[in-house]
Order: C-alpha cells, then structure tokens, then sequence
C-alpha cells in the first residue's frame, strides 16, 4: 500500500513537472517569436503582462470581469436547471420525448451565429439578455443530452433491490437515481463550462455594450493588440480557475466511491 | 397446513407467449431448508421474482405467511456503490427495524462475516468474495422469515463457497429462518436442503421431489443416503437431456 501511495505522489509530480515545463517552452517560444514582430501583430509576454496590469489598475479588468462571470452564471445556471429538469422529464415520459427529443437536436445543430444574430435581432445590443440568451441555447443541450444518456445508464437492478425490501419512491429517488445521476451532472456542467465562457464572450464581442467580450473588440478596433492578449489570457486564467479549482473538486467528491483500494 | 411460509399453487408464467413455468406447486415450512434443483433457463430465477413480489404469476396462487419478512440474496451482489457496507445495510434495514435493534443486528452480521474493519468501506474497495458476503449479510440483517438465495454461490471459489455455506447454515440454524435455495448443482441442494424440488427443462414445472432427515451438520457427501439421492438426481437429468 505505502508503495502504492509512493508511486501516485511520484507520478502526480512527475506529470506536474511535465506540464510546467510544456508551459514554460511555450512561454519562451513566444517571447523569442515576438521579437521578430511588430507588437502590434505579436506582443511579448512582458507587454502582454503590463497590459494586464494597466487593465488592473483601470479597473477595467475586475468590472468587465465580474460583468462576464455574472452572465455566465446565470446563462449557464439556467440551462443547467432546465437541461437537467427536461431529461428527467423526458425520461419519466415516452411522450414528452418523441415531442422534445427532435427539437433539442434542431437547436443544439443550429451555429452559435445564427443564435446570436437573432438575438441581436430579438433583443437588441447593449442588453445582458444577448449573451445570457446565447449560453443558455448552447449550452442546454449539451446537459441535457448527458443527463438523460446518465439516467439511461442507471442500474436498474438496484431499483429492484430496493422494491424487494419495501423502499419507498422517495427512497429509491434518493438513494438510487441522485447518487447515480449526480456523477453524469457534474461531468455534463464540466464539459458545458467551456462552451459557455465561449458562448458568453462571442455573445459581448458582437451584441453587447460590457463585459470582457466587448472588451475584447474594443482593444481590437483600437489596434491594442497587447491588450487582447490579456484579455485571453484572463479567459483562459478564468477558466482554469472554474475547472480545477472548483469543478474537478466536486467531481473527485462525488465519485468518491467508484475509486478502487484506498 | 402445518405453519407453512410459503405456499405455492399451480402457478404459471408467461413471457412473450413462451411459457416459463408451467403448474409449479410447492411449499416451504417454517424454519426448513427447500431447494429448487433444475437446468439454467427453467425458471427458477422467475419463481424467486414472484416470491418477492417483483413479478406476477399469470396463474395460480403464491401465499406468504403474513406479516413474514423476505430477504434476497441475489447472485450477483446488488449493492449500491455510493453507498458504504454499512450504509448498505441500513438501507434496507430502515424499512424493517429500530434504530438501536438495526444497529445491534448489523454489528452481530458483520462481526461474524469478518466485515466489521471494513464498515467505512465502498463497495468497490471490496473483494469479490466480501461483496457476496456482504450481499448475504444484507439480507439477513433485516431479520427474514424467508431467505432466497439465487444461486449464491455461482460466481466464488471452492474455498469461499464452503465458508458461505457454513455461514448461511449458521445464521439459519441460530434464527429459525425458512431458506429457499436455487441451484443447478446437485451436491449442493443435496448438502444442504431438507426438500428438493427438482425442476423440468423449459417450461418448468415439479418432475420429483426428495426429502432428507439428517441434519445438514452432520451431512457429508460420503453419506450413503445422500449419495444415492445424488446418482438418482443426476439420472433424472441426463434422461432429461437424452430426451
């Protein structure tokens, strides 16, 4: 077992040195390719850093940060809710899913564009229902479509289990279908994250007055290119930061029981 | 009826117009051991279902002693992986028990079964043979009147096999419960039961019944009784087959 746990530890840090250094080649292949470029077409990582700062100081930074992280919550916690409430729905229902099923498909293969031009088109700029409109359409589908494949692979003989010794409804809900389905949830918010930050800033970038897609396209129209490098860079922070700080977490949490030997 | 637990009369089942069971009448008493001995596919499995009141029979009667307790050993353990051994015992047992008889009983079950150290533990973090043991322990922690077991030993060893079964006599002989047993082994039902149903191929239904006196403690294979119950048994199958 102690060599068991040696070797995890060993291994952890070896990938972690690993992935360092990959980030650290990288960071060096840009500064020495940005010295052959104009700023305006490649900034260097330290420009790329003092534009950051300077967004910092402004202000900027944290306002239009919070702006994209609030609409996102929303969006995204909205099609969470509704994807998770219609699988569960169209599970329990033969009907309500032939009527569905089709047109969760319709809108999940619709482009994010054709979305966002109409909802400029519904809704107008400079408004916050844009983008929030945006996450939800694309992101619900992606829930949906893994909780429901989640409640297809619930065991069903642990549903018998249960009925052979007198379980209630409200037990076998409980006990069975959420610890089963919780897994496949937090997989399908994890994998629907990245589409919604996506979602979001696309949305700021075209049909909004605020938040960090906008901008993004102000930095861009005014040729301040060291700044959009910022701007990805705190998309990509930000995303990072939901992921393993928060999401792999929860993950680890509520799949606690499926790892083998301790 | 001399306190019978359960009682079953000409029943029948039907799966997608194929028959399963086909006039199946047998009964177990209190406190005695009963085997259904038959080839795999005759239907066994379905009797146990409608036992347990998971399935109806499509004819006859199946009556369980009211008020009577089933617990069922399924043969591939069914436990819930999110929940801890424990927790899997105070799972089914919330239905039957007190919180302080619960605990008294699920203490004792898993004690005796060497699952104690192991009560913080997921079902994955188990052995095979723990698990079965666990699936067993299940069952009786909410103290039946009627035991099914499903072939509980298909899936473990030799060695595995004799302990469970010293456990399961154990366990019945301490408790009074009624034990029904499915399986295509013959050296087993002959070891272990009082009566021997012996099944037909599909449909199922009742070709000869055996029963035995000695008490399944003093059993051994070498027993002349028992092994010419055994020849006979196994020559009322291969004339099935020959069939």
């Amino acid at each position: 077992m102690v060599g068991y746990q040696m070797s995890t530890s060993t291994s952890k840090r070896y990938n972690f040195t690993i992935s360092t250094t990959g980030l650290l080649v990288v960071l060096l292949f840009w500064h020495l390719l940005a010295r052959r470029f104009n700023p305006l077409v490649l900034p260097s990582p330290a420009e790329t850093w003092t534009a950051l700062k300077e967004l910092a100081v402004s202000g900027s930074l944290f306002t239009n940060l919070w702006i994209t992280v609030r609409r996102t919550l929303i969006g995204y916690g909205a099609a969470i809710l509704t994807g998770f409430t219609l699988a569960v729905i169209l599970k329990a229902s033969s009907f309500w899913q032939l009527v569905f099923r089709p047109l969760i498909t319709i809108i999940q293969t619709i482009p994010p564009i054709v979305w966002l031009v109409l909802a400029v088109i519904w809704f107008g700029i400079a408004e916050e229902i844009t983008p929030i409109f945006l996450i939800f359409v694309v992101t619900f589908p992606v829930i949906f479509i893994n909780v429901f494949s989640g409640l297809k692979s619930i065991d069903l003989y642990l549903v018998e289990m249960a009925r052979v010794y007198r379980c209630t409804r409200r037990q076998v809900i409980l006990d069975i279908y959420l610890p089963a389905l919780i897994p496949h949830l937090v997989s399908a918010v994890s994998i629907g994250l990245a589409f919604a930050w996506k979602s979001s800033v696309f949305a700021e970038f075209i049909g909004s007055s605020s938040g960090i897609g906008f901008a993004l396209s102000m930095a861009n129209s005014n040729l301040e290119t060291e700044e959009l490098f910022a701007w990805a860079l705190v998309l990509v922070g930000l995303m990072l930061i939901f992921e393993y700080l928060i999401i792999q977490p929860i993950q680890r949490y509520v799949t606690r029981w499926n790892r083998h030997g301790e | 009826m001399e306190n019978r637990v359960l009682e079953i009369t000409g029943v029948k089942k039907v799966y997608d117009s194929l028959e399963v069971l086909e006039d199946i009448s047998l009964y177990l008493k209190q406190g005695e051991i009963a085997s259904l001995l038959g080839p795999s596919g005759c239907g066994k499995t379905t009797l146990f279902r409608m036992v347990a009141g998971l399935t109806k029979p499509d004819g006859g009667k199946i009556i369980l002693k009211p008020g009577s307790r089933v617990g069922y050993v399924f043969q591939e353990p069914r436990l819930l992986p999110w929940k801890t051994v424990e927790e899997n015992l105070v799972f089914v047992q919330q239905n039957y028990l007190g919180e302080e008889e619960a605990r008294f009983i699920r203490e004792e079950l898993l004690t005796a079964t060497g699952l104690l150290d192991f009560k913080d533990h997921y079902p994955a973090q188990l052995s095979g043979g723990m698990k079965q043991r666990l699936e067993l322990i299940r069952a009786l922690s909410i103290k039946p009147d009627l035991l099914l077991l499903d072939e509980p030993f298909k899936s473990v060893d030799t060695h595995l096999k004799i302990k469970l079964r010293e456990m399961i006599l154990n366990f019945w002989k301490e408790e009074g419960l009624s034990l029904f047993l499915i399986t295509h082994d013959p050296e087993e039902a002959v070891l272990m039961a009082d009566r021997i149903y012996l099944l037909s191929d599909k449909p199922g239904r009742v070709i000869k019944t055996l029963e035995f006196n000695k008490p399944q403690q003093q059993r051994t294979i070498k027993d002349e009784e028992l092994y010419s119950a055994l020849e006979e048994i196994i020559n009322i199958f291969m004339e099935l087959n020959g069939k």
